[in-house]
């Protein structure tokens, strides 16, 4: 993948995550970790070479096709959280769920129940600045899920948190997609978030590999 | 769609471009429906008097087209001269006049003595109805005259009083209050040919003035053209020439007042672009989380769109409030008469909606334009 003229954010990769997998990649700042969700998730392209998620090929979708495809079969959850700060927790999930053409009856009932599911049951009027940060995650984990997607891909999902809250975060994210049978691709340098995975990768200078680099070690 | 629900939080979040942008609008429809409603006020104000002595169109002759007779100031700077009374019944011919009614009016320092056709009832510049004591004139009449109720009160005259005009004397046998007076000022009405006898000069079959109605008010702009063409020295006023004719107010006409509107509407539309641009820039990661999870470049496009004609919407409705109050102080001060047009108002506020519109087409497509990855590393 080539990010301006030279760099090569991902490079030369040959990844494959079987379905249902929770697969962490770790990696410093600038190893090409977020470019690789990108990619994944369809908010890129790769100048060389093909991404398939389910059997469909993403970097040859049009752009109405990624549209859906980023609405139906992918979740984001992001290290900034990313919620809109004019929204309520409760409208920020419900967001998700508008461009679906889903009822307003049951997008509501479904952004109540998912805030249910991450245990803000009563915060779902709550604007993003009056929830703590992790609170803001869970929120950004609900909208994650709100479509079901086959895929979930976190970027430093607990970058802005504190261990503790990292840790709950994770737990969630895990409990979460082993229930739905959710591919789980995350990216982070919090080494906690071992626990919670199936498999482990380390990236470093766009590149991929199972063992641990010597400063990693 | 939330997008109304977002669009409306992002307005209040922004509220001081968002204050900016509306109150552009509400100048651009205020601007409207005030001059439009002001105008068509003092219009109907200074037509409602003609339209009471049945007169749509008063036709003079701004230059001599016969050698002798008596020509008269009818208002401030506007002197009519005397034409053939004989030309009344060509000028009746003219397509969609209805009625032509010959007029004589004298002016002598501050009282205007004016002779008329008693035969003529429904157009004339003073009708049966509008005497309150006595009676009207017929055309049998000799050296008798109604007298006008204010000018009788100044000057102590009853039925059966004689006024003096000239060398003339003239028994009251009706007191008349005309509202078309504030127009077309007259004190004293005689028979026509009385009247023609008792000026100086020779006014045999002479007269400076005829009152027309028209079949269709809608078309009298185009009679006025065709008396113009067929006339020569001919000026037929409208009701809202006269006004303008016959006022020191300046009175704008409902084109400029459109005009000037949509030169105004052309710079709100500009600056509400401008700011929405800045909007649309300084959203731009917002934009990347929207389209990143799931929103097309039409949903963005309407998000950015129903802000724009939400703007719009809200300074069109206030500028209709506020041009509509600014119109009833302006009138209400004028004497004019204020009447709500709805459909000025739906104009003002569909020109606020359309120039809303118009000012997020650049804005949202810009922001459709927008990649998530690249919105996204924005920060």
């Amino acid at each position: 993948m080539k990010s301006g003229e030279e760099v090569r954010a991902v490079d030369d990769m040959d990844l494959m995550v079987p379905e249902g997998e929770f697969l962490t990649v770790i990696g410093a700042s600038g190893s090409g970790k977020t470019t690789l969700l990108n990619l994944l998730g369809g908010l890129d392209k790769p100048t060389v070479g093909k991404v398939v998620v389910g059997g469909v090929e993403v970097s040859g979708l049009g752009e109405a096709e990624l549209v859906r495809f980023r609405r139906e079969k992918v979740g984001f959850v992001f290290q900034s959280f990313n919620l809109i700060p004019t929204l309520t927790a409760a409208e920020n999930v419900e967001a998700a769920l508008a461009p679906t053409g889903m009822a307003k009856a049951e997008r509501l009932e479904r952004s109540r129940s998912l805030l249910e599911s991450v245990g803000l049951k009563d915060k779902g009027a709550r604007l993003p600045v009056e929830l703590s940060a992790g609170e803001q995650q869970r929120v950004a984990i609900a909208r994650a899920f709100a479509n079901q997607p086959k895929v979930l891909l976190l970027d430093e999902p607990t970058g802005n948190l504190d261990t503790a809250t990292g840790k709950d975060i994770m737990k969630l994210c895990h409990e979460n997609s082993k229930k739905q049978g959710q591919t789980v691709v995350a990216v982070t340098h919090a080494d906690y978030v071992k626990e919670f995975t199936d498999r482990l990768l380390y990236m470093r200078d766009g590149k991929v590999s199972s063992a641990a680099p010597e400063e990693e070690l | 769609m939330i997008t109304h629900v977002y669009a409306l939080k992002e307005l209040r979040r922004r509220k001081y471009r968002t204050t900016i942008n509306i109150a552009g609008f509400v100048i651009v429809v205020a601007t409207l429906v005030a001059l439009v409603t002001t105008a068509r006020g003092w219009e109907a104000a200074t037509a409602e008097p003609l339209k009471e002595i049945g007169t749509d169109i008063i036709m003079i002759y701004s230059a001599p087209v016969v050698p002798s007779g008596t020509g008269c100031y009818i208002a401030n700077y506007l002197f009519t001269f005397p034409f053939n009374q004989t030309d009344i019944a060509e000028i009746a011919k003219v397509d969609g006049v209805d009625h032509a009614v010959p007029v004589l009016m004298h002016r002598m320092g501050a009282v205007v003595f004016t002779g008329i056709d008693p035969c003529e009832t429904e157009t004339n510049a003073v009708l049966p109805s509008n005497v309150v004591e006595g009676r009207y004139l017929t055309s049998d009449d000799g050296a008798v005259a109604l007298v006008d109720c204010e000018y009788a009160k100044l000057n102590n005259l009853t039925i059966g009083s004689e006024v003096r005009y000239m060398k003339g004397v003239y028994d009251v046998v009706g007191l008349v209050d005309v509202d078309a007076a504030n127009i077309l000022p007259s004190h004293i009405y005689v028979n026509l040919p009385v009247c023609q006898k008792s000026l100086p000069g020779d006014n045999t079959g002479l007269v400076n003035l005829a009152l027309l109605s028209v079949s269709d008010p809608r078309k009298v702009d185009a009679i006025s053209e065709e008396l113009k063409n067929q006339f020569a020295g001919s000026t037929p006023i409208a009701a809202s020439d006269l006004a303008a004719k016959t006022s020191d107010i300046i009175v704008i006409g409902e084109e400029t007042a459109w005009n000037i509107s949509i030169a105004l509407a052309v710079v709100a539309v500009l600056f509400t672009v401008r700011s929405q641009l800045a909007a649309v820039s300084e959203r731009t990661r917002e934009i990347g989380i929207l389209k990143a999870i799931g929103w097309s470049k039409s949903n963005v496009v309407s998000q950015i769109f129903i802000e724009s004609a939400l703007q719009g919407a809200i300074g069109g409705l206030v500028g209709c409030a506020v041009g509509y109050g600014f119109a009833w102080y302006l009138l209400s001060n004028m004497g004019g008469l204020v009447d709500v047009d709805p459909i000025v108002l739906a104009a003002g506020f569909g020109v606020a909606l359309i120039s809303g519109v118009a000012a997020g087409l650049y804005p949202s497509w810009r922001a459709a334009r927008l990649t998530p990855a690249d919105a996204l590393r924005t920060v």
